[in-house]
């Protein structure tokens, strides 16, 4: 198959499946949460305006947070739906590989994301009226908090594929992503300590998206940063892959 | 049925397998990411402060001698608090970096201080710093101490986060203090107690200025006392901060001194509010005010500047009342008032002043003295009565803006005619001589006579700053306690841009690029200028209700008074005023209590607007546009479903 066409038969569909989220209200009210929660816990939780600094450092603090509710809710219904009506055989006579509809899929709610993100510029304009902020160290925290979103719903996604039922895929979903912004802290790695290799520590760490994220948000787009994104995202849809492709076997 | 059975079974370990594989991949590509790239990445900050400078570089370059730099990391420590272990790898990053830039001349060794083990005596025997890990008695390092090659030793006890901004300049500065041989010797003359006092008051010994150990860092410094009579010969710069008292054989020397072209770096001050009630013991000097003049610049003792655009916000009043007021005498200098393209304010964000005097270019022709900081044109000069008792509001009801911007600091270039041209004073007579006739006997005992060379005139290069209190701790830097280890967090450029102005004097620039960086506040600019003209609006109307309140208050002690001596009944009219008087005070009271508010009003409006725009305004589009496609998709619908039964009764 030529690339043209692979790229073809993923854009479709992520436009269907984006313009899937749109047709119920569920969506909005995602949208309208998740940007009425960022500016709730900038506001009275980082205590933005009575700090009186210009940057958006309590705004980025809380998204790896916020991210842990919303990214597996916008992911639990990405294959756990098609599981239960039956639509993952429609969707399989279609002729389109499972890489491709797994990527697709995955795409609509990164754009979706990525849209909830969008939807917080306010927030930009806001402290630039205030004050005069490093603009470019507000870009990377964004493009960090996107990019740390694509690979929350990578996972997700993988989750959603493991189970036919959404609350399941969310539940699961929450808990991935949970760990692995928990995997530099003490929690896991005093788990890990006494009994595995330092070099296995030190690879769970390196997992952290805690650490990752914040240097982006510093201003920093680390090599380091962005292989991890890359690698979690690659991973996880190809987990999600081989589910999909194990489900339709069986 | 079985077979098949046995397929998806053995699809399912399959695709386990290929799922362990990968995540071993994804462990293994990201350990190594972490290990061999945490240096490889882009910088975006406006300042670059993750970015090597090209002062690192050069001073990394220029390494003669091997310098070895022991790091002590504990990994309990890492492992305990992840947020270490981070910063430890980029520590050890930047120091490989180093080694390389230093074609192999640094030496970098990791080592982790066990407990109990060798490795932790020599952290300790070292200085190094170490913290509790957990609940047992054990203690985790995370330092460094690097020696060069004859045995001195330079540490950095712990490596703080405050300071993680600065790591870059921490670690050039030391490895720059061990390689240096040779370091310029400034000779300091002061009458400020910055190299450290004993408090007459409790006995206790005062630490020398912060600036001081910053200074010498770079330099050596002798200071001279000013009851000597010469200047030691190995002095490269002089460094002068309110000389007051000096023997009038010093005050020539200096003259001399300044004549030959050596650097000077000169502080004034009408008056050092540091020094607290004491502080009008240590105004200025006639007998150097007269030096200056004849480098070009005038300084009236008796004027401080004040500057409405850049004062510094302060509390005053009583704690039951307090007030928030712009306290025009201390400013908060910014880039747009500094000569940009002077080297002394490389990388400097802000500088602040505290009752700041006035420096003027002499307007007879000399040494050309230009200003490197001025006010904005929103000044004026206050006399210097209006700080010996400090009240903002006062000094902003008498603000009236000259329309002129006062220099604060200035650069003094060229030549200069001696001050002395009947040669060198001799006690009694000359302005200079004042109170320090009880030093001459002293001062006539040794130290090499320059008469012989006496200059006429000569080129001066200097820098003259007109405030001292700039160089005290708490106006310019954050001192903070980590487990007993001090250290320092800089809010304001005041000392990188004193040892700029001293390294440009002295021809040196190194490690100017780095300095300064991170050292940036970035407040809210409009909510600033919003309280400012809120105070300035309600200012007028405040006073006058308090002075009505005073007012009232008074009467009303009057009538009281009038009533205890031996007016046991107050008579009806009285009383009637009384009440009169009382409810009066009520309604000022509370009317004051409105302007307060009103004070805050559009602050917090503002603060209410923002959280609307930011928490309801988007949501609430959100759900509109929600509700207008659920709208038109249910018009589709009704439409289809239309057409659709008009379909079927067309067919039936």
């Amino acid at each position: 198959m030529t690339g043209g066409r692979y790229v073809h038969n993923v854009l479709a569909i992520a436009r269907r499946e984006l313009k899937g989220y749109f047709t119920t209200p569920i969506a909005y009210v995602f949208l309208a949460i998740f940007v009425a929660l960022a500016g709730v816990f900038t506001f009275y939780v980082g205590q933005f305006f009575d700090r009186g600094v210009a940057d958006l450092e309590p705004f980025f603090q809380y998204h790896l947070w916020l991210y842990l509710l919303l990214v597996p809710a916008i992911a639990m219904r990405l294959w756990a739906e098609d599981w239960r009506s039956g639509t993952i055989e429609l969707l399989m006579t279609l002729p389109v590989s499972t890489a491709e509809a797994v990527i697709g899929k995955w795409l609509a709610g990164w754009a979706f994301l990525g849209l909830a993100l969008l939807g917080t510029l306010p927030i930009w304009i806001t402290v630039n009226i205030l004050g005069e902020p490093d603009n470019r160290v507000i870009a990377a925290g964004y493009l960090g908090s996107f990019l740390i979103a694509g690979g929350f719903l990578a996972i997700g996604a993988a989750m959603s594929a493991a189970s036919r039922n959404q609350v399941i895929g969310f539940v699961l979903g929450a808990l991935v992503c949970f760990l692995f912004v928990m995997s530099g802290t003490n929690l896991v790695l005093g788990s890990l300590q006494g009994w595995a290799p330092e070099v296995l520590t030190a690879a769970v760490a390196s997992l952290s998206a805690l650490t990752h994220f914040s240097n982006m948000t510093r201003g920093l787009i680390g090599a380091a940063d962005l292989i991890y994104v890359a690698s979690l995202i690659v991973f996880w849809l190809f987990v999600n892959a081989v589910i999909i492709e194990l489900g339709r076997a069986e | 049925m079985a077979s098949v059975t046995q397929t998806h079974a053995s699809r399912r370990m399959l695709a386990a397998l290929a799922i362990i594989l990968a995540f071993l991949t994804l462990l293994g590509v990201n350990l190594f990411a972490s290990q061999e790239l945490p240096l490889t990445r882009l910088d975006l900050t406006e300042d670059k402060l993750y970015t090597i400078s090209d002062s690192t570089r050069a001073e990394m370059g220029a390494l003669k001698e091997p310098i070895t730099v022991r790091l002590y990391f504990s990994k309990r420590l890492g492992e305990i608090a992840p947020t270490f272990q981070a910063y430890f790898d980029r520590v050890r990053a930047l120091l490989d970096h180093y080694a390389r830039l230093s074609n192999g001349r640094i030496i970098v060794q990791t080592i982790d201080p066990e407990p109990f083990t060798d490795a932790e005596d020599e952290a300790v025997a070292a200085g190094l710093q170490g913290v509790p890990l957990g609940s047992n008695d054990q203690l985790g390092y995370f330092g460094l101490v690097a020696t060069n090659m004859t045995d001195d030793r330079e540490i950095i006890p712990f490596f703080a986060f405050d300071r993680e901004t600065f790591l870059e300049y921490d670690l050039t500065r030391l490895i720059h203090k061990l390689s240096v041989v040779k370091r310029p010797k400034i000779g300091l003359i002061t009458t400020v107690p910055m190299l450290g006092s004993m408090n007459p008051m409790t006995g206790q010994q005062q630490p020398a200025w912060r600036v001081v150990d910053q200074i010498k860092d770079f330099f050596d410094v002798a200071t001279i006392e000013t009851s000597a009579t010469a200047i030691p010969a190995d002095v490269d710069m002089l460094m002068l901060v309110q000389p007051a008292g000096l023997a009038p054989e010093l005050l020539s020397a200096v003259d001399q001194f300044a004549l030959t072209g050596k650097p000077v770096l000169a502080f004034v001050d009408p008056v050092v509010e540091v020094m607290g009630p004491t502080g009008s013991q240590f105004g200025p000097d006639d007998g150097f005010l007269s030096l200056l003049k004849h480098w070009g610049v005038s300084f009236d003792p008796a004027q401080v500047a004040g500057d409405a655009d850049h004062a510094r916000q302060v509390q005053y009043g009583t704690p039951s009342r307090p007030s928030v007021a712009d306290y025009l005498v201390w400013l908060d200098m910014t880039p747009e008032t500094f000569d940009g393209t002077d080297p002394v304010f490389a990388g400097i964000k802000s500088i602040t002043f505290a009752t700041a005097g006035i420096l003027q270019p002499e307007a007879k022709a000399g040494p050309r003295a230009e200003p490197l900081i001025q006010t904005s044109t929103n000044a004026m000069a206050f006399p210097i009565a209006v700080v010996r008792t400090p009240d903002p509001s006062q000094l902003l009801r008498d603000f009236a803006p000259g329309n002129l911007a006062l220099p604060l600091m200035m650069r003094v270039q060229g030549t200069a005619q001696t001050a002395y041209p009947d040669g060198i004073p001799k006690g009694a007579n000359g302005e200079a001589a004042e109170g320090s006739s009880q030093d001459l006997s002293s001062g006539d005992a040794g130290a090499a006579k320059p008469e012989q060379t006496e200059l006429k005139s000569g080129s001066v290069n200097a820098i003259v700053i007109a405030d001292v209190d700039m160089l005290y701790d708490s106006f310019w830097a954050d001192v903070r306690d980590l487990l007993g280890t001090q250290f320092l967090v800089p809010l304001a450029g005041n000392a990188n841009m004193v040892l700029n102005a001293l390294e440009s004097l002295s021809g040196g620039s190194a490690l100017a690029d780095l300095r300064g960086r991170g050292v940036q506040d970035r407040p809210f600019s409009l909510v600033q200028a919003i309280r400012r003209e809120a105070e300035a609006r309600f200012r007028s109307r405040a006073e006058a209700l308090n002075q009505n309140l005073q007012q009232v208050e008074a009467r009303i002690s009057n009538l009281q008074k009038g009533a205890g001596e031996g007016n046991v009944i107050l008579s009806e009219e009285d009383r009637q005023a009384l009440a009169q008087s009382r409810a009066e005070m009520i309604s000022l009271r509370q009317q004051l209590r409105d302007v307060q508010r009103a004070l805050r009003e559009d602050i917090d409006q503002l603060d209410l607007g923002l959280k609307l725009l930011n928490i309801a305004l988007v949501p609430a589009l959100i759900a509109l546009a929600g509700a207008i496609v659920y709208w038109v998709r249910r018009r589709r619908r009704i439409a289809w479903r239309k057409a659709a039964s008009l379909r079927r009764e067309a067919a039936a």
